[in-house]
């Protein structure tokens, strides 16, 4: 019994890390979009001149 | 103020702007300079991509420890020796998944931790900047012009305001400017008539007539009453025979071309009769009928125009 309870807390721990990375996995993009959102953040209310 | 000559060093290039950033760990403080230390506490920066590595590291090693105590907890509390061996091994396997997972999926973590990261210190970020900005002013205050440009030409990658490339262009008109500089032209058109912008622009053609770009013909095209009266129509001429570099240039601006194609020098019509020449597929528009006109009425016995003329 506690061998079974102790397997599925690991079982959980590892399928919640693995959803984890996954989601990230899929909400990254590529460089070049963080890249133009940087400059888009930082030149946020400036003004010409 | 006489031109003073010096010596630029080469741009500092990436492949993405972010990768230029660098943070001052003991000052918490970025900066975008090419400088390897802090000028305020002296200590070395760290670049970006060492940082977020770093950040990422330790979150997998706080997490290791997190698990190591779990499986360590759950050896220690079995109740008979079968069981500790038991949960010894899932223990084991679990870790070795765990280290294999986290490693598969290391290069998406890190890009996470970048995007929070700039996120997150965005204000930083921008105030490393301003400082970086105070700095290379007070070098312009000190006449250590090729040192101030470079600072303002790292800034002027993240900043894309007027204020910077017109701060850029005052240093490099009280250069000499030379063939050997890493001269740009295109980053530094304001979005506004500047004169400062268009002796700098003048100048630089003549060094090199490649850094003229499209955005940069469209400048003139768009203040050409402005330049006609701060520079002359020379300068028009000049700008509009540098069209002609490109067959594309030719297309896009051929109304600007054929407006000051009468006072282009010889060897500027011959350039454009070879590229009208050699694409004769094009319809080039009334620039295609001004230009035939205009090496019959002006160039019709040169031999150099002779393949031109039927």
């Amino acid at each position: 019994m506690y061998s079974i309870g102790f397997t599925s807390l690991l079982v959980i721990i590892l399928c919640w890390k693995a959803y984890k990375l996954m989601k990230n996995k899929r909400n990254s993009g590529n460089f070049q979009e963080v890249d133009d959102e940087l400059i888009i953040m930082l030149n946020e209310g400036e003004a010409n001149g | 103020m006489a031109k003073q000559a010096v010596q630029l060093t080469k741009k500092n290039r990436t492949k993405f702007r972010f990768q230029k950033l660098k943070m001052c760990k003991k000052c918490n403080r970025y900066s975008v300079l090419k400088d390897h230390h802090c000028p305020t506490c002296g200590s070395t920066f760290v670049e970006l991509d060492s940082l977020i590595k770093s950040i990422v590291r330790n979150k997998l090693f706080n997490e290791a420890c997190l698990i190591l105590i779990l499986v360590c907890i759950g050896i220690v509390g079995a109740p008979t020796v079968k069981t500790l061996y038991y949960s010894l091994i899932a223990g084991l396997v679990f870790c070795l998944l765990y280290v294999v997972l986290t490693f598969f999926y290391f290069k998406s973590e890190n890009f996470i931790q970048l995007k929070l990261l700039l996120r997150s210190d965005l204000s930083k970020i921008k105030s490393g900047i301003h400082y970086d900005t105070v700095l290379a002013e007070e070098e312009a205050r000190d006449n250590m012009l090729s040192m101030a440009y470079e600072k303002y030409r790292e800034i002027g990658d993240f900043i894309l305001n007027d204020a910077i490339k017109l701060r850029q262009v005052k240093l490099l008109n009280d250069m000499i400017l030379r063939s050997d500089m890493e001269l740009e032209i295109e980053g530094l058109v304001p979005s506004g008539y500047d004169p400062d912008f268009v002796t700098y622009t003048l100048e630089a053609i003549k060094i090199n007539r490649s850094l003229v770009t499209k955005k940069c013909i469209g400048y003139f095209v768009q203040f050409k009453e402005e330049v006609i009266r701060d520079f002359g129509m020379d300068s028009l001429i000049t700008v509009a025979g540098t069209a002609l570099r490109m067959k594309l240039y030719i297309m896009e601006f051929s109304e600007f071309i054929e407006e000051y194609l009468d006072y282009f020098p010889k060897e500027r019509v011959l350039r454009l009769c070879s590229i009208l020449h050699a694409n004769p597929d094009i319809n080039w528009g009334s620039l295609g009928d001004k230009t035939k006109s205009l090496v019959s009425v002006k160039y019709n016995y040169d031999p150099d125009f002779k393949r031109f003329v039927s």
